[in-house]
């Protein structure tokens, strides 16, 4: 290939390569359309590949072929020692592979081609010295190829501007979970987070509170609202425990169980651990059912010292990416929400309250008993206890009336409406054989008074004073007539 | 060797495809596909004969069937529930959505109904995180599901 000297000849190469992408455009158009790329490299040069081309150029004429094939020269193949190296493109191959996460690691993908179970194999050999077939395999994510034609075109100084120090270009991240705004975004490396989740995403969604951004995927980690203003890019999100990884970015607000969010990725690797190796066999499956024992109330402290230590030596020992990183959901909570592990151990409570087992349910008997439709609630009768309460002559036993009781219980005795019968009440309870009446309106007044202005709070206190001074100490001054504060 | 007991019409038609092929041991996936394609499912006939037609083991196409989450070795319902439960979806709260099609359907995840009308499946990603949660019933894409499209969407698919 020419070397690119000057600015003339990096637009030469730019038309050269537009030509090569009109022959794929042509191709979609026409499944027949071939093209044959001659190795122009030294080694096959010097065994006669131009004047190959030179030939099959002159073939392709005689057999009026001219609109179904041409002839070409591209860079070095790499097997210069095999020259001269035609390649005919494309060859219309066209792989699928049936679902399996683990095919994202290379050496999986290139089984999984090859027709047979996608489990990785140790490197080396890397795909780039025997891959596919055996043969030297470039193994890229479709993003990076994408970026490629780009790069050529407008050269590597255009593409360097973008970015930060140590990570250039652009990344796509496909924003998600509780956030207004949803969807692929192409942000410069070193954007901030606060940038994509405020900015761009829009904020929470419902004005939630933000807790953790997960990124990575099932081999990420979590990023925590304190770390909003971290510049990402590849290191930077290593160095906090997360990853780049797919580019995956899920916005997690307060009602998510951490706990929980980390058992959900454990149970995806889990599902997904081709079961070569055992660290990532066996170790994550521990894993998963010590963080399904935290989430149903029955973890302990150790636990998570367990589950820490055996999350790093799956870490460390695992054959292959999937394994390595699986522990990272797990880790990063754990080293950066380690009081809601701790709740959930310790206090046996789910701070989100999303773990079923840890939620506590409280039934208050009023608010039943106001709405029940069957009558599955009464009342009960304590007439009996309040009698053996009086009865007992060492019991001091007061009864507190509520302020509505004094007009209705004239009522109930066929009086006029709207009598007051205070003091008749006061009378008849006194010779049931309570010791004192006590009755609401005394508090319900003070809490009147207090409300209806800050300023009596004074008041009530030296009142208050006045009153515990002047009470005997049997007990709260009881008043036969029930008394006024005006 | 167990008798086939499926259509011998489908038997030809894979026959033909595998002839299409390179008919080894690299196409298998492809032709896994179509056999899934063509049956609906992969029962260990269908397995043995496409060892043989490929010159395999059966012990190495029930590797591939069993790795791959996308082949099944059981029939499955004439419509198939597939809810997502990735991350997306799962933060926007699919288990529920999930434990409302086990209710209504009364059966569980993975399972299919006693009529073969529906299999409830759960599956990672289907790649609309936009519409999260998301249902799919075959190749229809329902999103932003909530508990209560859960018994409309099954209502679509009665008969």
């Amino acid at each position: 290939m020419d070397r690119i000297e000057n600015l003339d000849c990096l637009l030469n190469k730019q038309k050269e390569l537009e030509h090569t992408m009109d022959i794929r455009k042509a191709n979609h158009d026409n499944t027949e359309y071939r093209e044959l790329l001659i190795c122009g490299g030294t080694g096959c040069v010097s065994s006669q590949s131009l004047k190959l081309l030179e030939n099959l150029n002159q073939e392709i004429k005689n057999h009026g072929l001219e609109n179904s094939a041409r002839a070409s020269i591209t860079g070095c193949f790499g097997f210069c020692e095999k020259g001269p190296i035609v390649k005919v493109f494309p060859e219309d191959v066209f792989y699928v592979g049936a679902g399996a996460f683990v095919c994202g690691e290379e050496t999986a993908l290139i089984h999984s081609i090859e027709g047979g179970r996608g489990e990785p194999t140790t490197k080396p050999p890397f795909p780039a010295e025997s891959g596919l077939w055996g043969k030297p395999t470039s193994v890229n994510n479709v993003e990076t190829f994408a970026n490629v034609p780009a790069i050529i075109i407008n050269g590597a100084s255009w593409y360097n501007k973008f970015g930060s120090h140590t990570s250039k270009g652009t990344k796509v991240f496909a924003l998600a979970g509780k956030i207004n705004n949803v969807g692929l975004v192409e942000v410069p490396m070193g954007i901030t987070l606060r940038e994509i989740i405020y900015d761009i995403g829009g904020g929470i969604k419902d004005g939630k509170k933000l807790k953790a951004v997960q990124t990575g995927g099932p081999s990420g980690g979590c990023i925590t609202a304190d770390q909003l203003d971290v510049e990402i890019d590849y290191e930077s999100l290593y160095s906090i425990g997360s990853m780049m990884g797919s580019g995956g970015m899920i916005v997690i607000d307060e009602d998510n169980c951490i706990v929980d969010i980390a058992k959900f990725y454990l149970e995806f690797t889990v599902e997904e651990s081709c079961g070569k190796c055992t660290p990532c066999r066996v170790g994550n499956k521990r894993l998963y059912e010590m963080l399904t024992k935290i989430t149903e109330g029955k973890g302990t402290e150790e636990d998570l010292e367990t589950m820490r230590n055996l999350a790093e030596t799956i870490k460390l020992t695992s054959l292959c990416g999937l394994g390595q990183t699986a522990p990272n959901p797990v880790l990063s909570t754990m080293k950066y929400f380690y009081d809601e592990y701790l709740a959930h151990v310790r206090d046996k409570k789910c701070p989100a309250g999303v773990c079923q087992a840890l939620l506590k349910y409280h039934i208050s008997e009023d608010k039943c008993l106001a709405v029940c439709p069957t009558a599955a609630l009464a009342e009960v009768n304590n007439v009996p206890t309040v009698w053996d309460a009086i009865n007992d002559e060492k019991k001091f036993v007061v009864v507190q009336t509520v302020p509505a009781v004094r007009v209705a219980l004239g009522e109930e005795f066929g009086m006029e409406p709207r009598t007051v019968v205070t003091g008749k009440m006061v009378a008849a309870l006194r010779s049931i054989g309570f010791d004192k009446v006590f009755d609401t309106d005394f508090a319900a007044d003070l809490t009147i008074m207090e409300e209806a202005s800050p300023t009596t709070t004074e008041t009530l206190k030296s009142l208050k004073k006045e009153l515990l001074e002047s009470i005997p100490r049997t007990g709260l001054r009881q008043s036969e007539s029930p008394m006024r504060i005006q | 060797m167990k008798t086939r007991t499926l259509s011998q019409d489908l038997y030809k038609q894979l026959e033909e495809y595998i002839d299409s092929t390179e008919a080894n041991e690299a196409a298998l996936i492809e032709v896994l596909h179509e056999a899934q394609h063509l049956f609906g499912y992969l029962p260990m006939e269908v397995q043995l004969f496409i060892g043989d037609k490929l010159n395999i083991p059966a012990s190495k196409v029930f590797g591939v069937v069993s790795f791959y989450s996308y082949f099944t070795t059981e029939p499955k319902g004439k419509y198939v529930i597939n809810i997502c439960t990735g991350t997306a979806c799962f933060v926007r709260n699919a288990n529920a959505i999930v434990k409302e099609f086990e209710n209504t359907l009364n059966i569980k995840t993975g399972e299919t109904t006693g009529n073969g009308m529906y299999t409830i499946d759960c599956l990672r990603c289907v790649g609309a995180c936009g519409l999260a949660p998301v249902v799919m019933v075959n190749d229809d894409v329902y999103g932003k599901v909530t508990v209560d499209d859960v018994q409309k969407i099954i209502a679509k698919y009665t008969e």
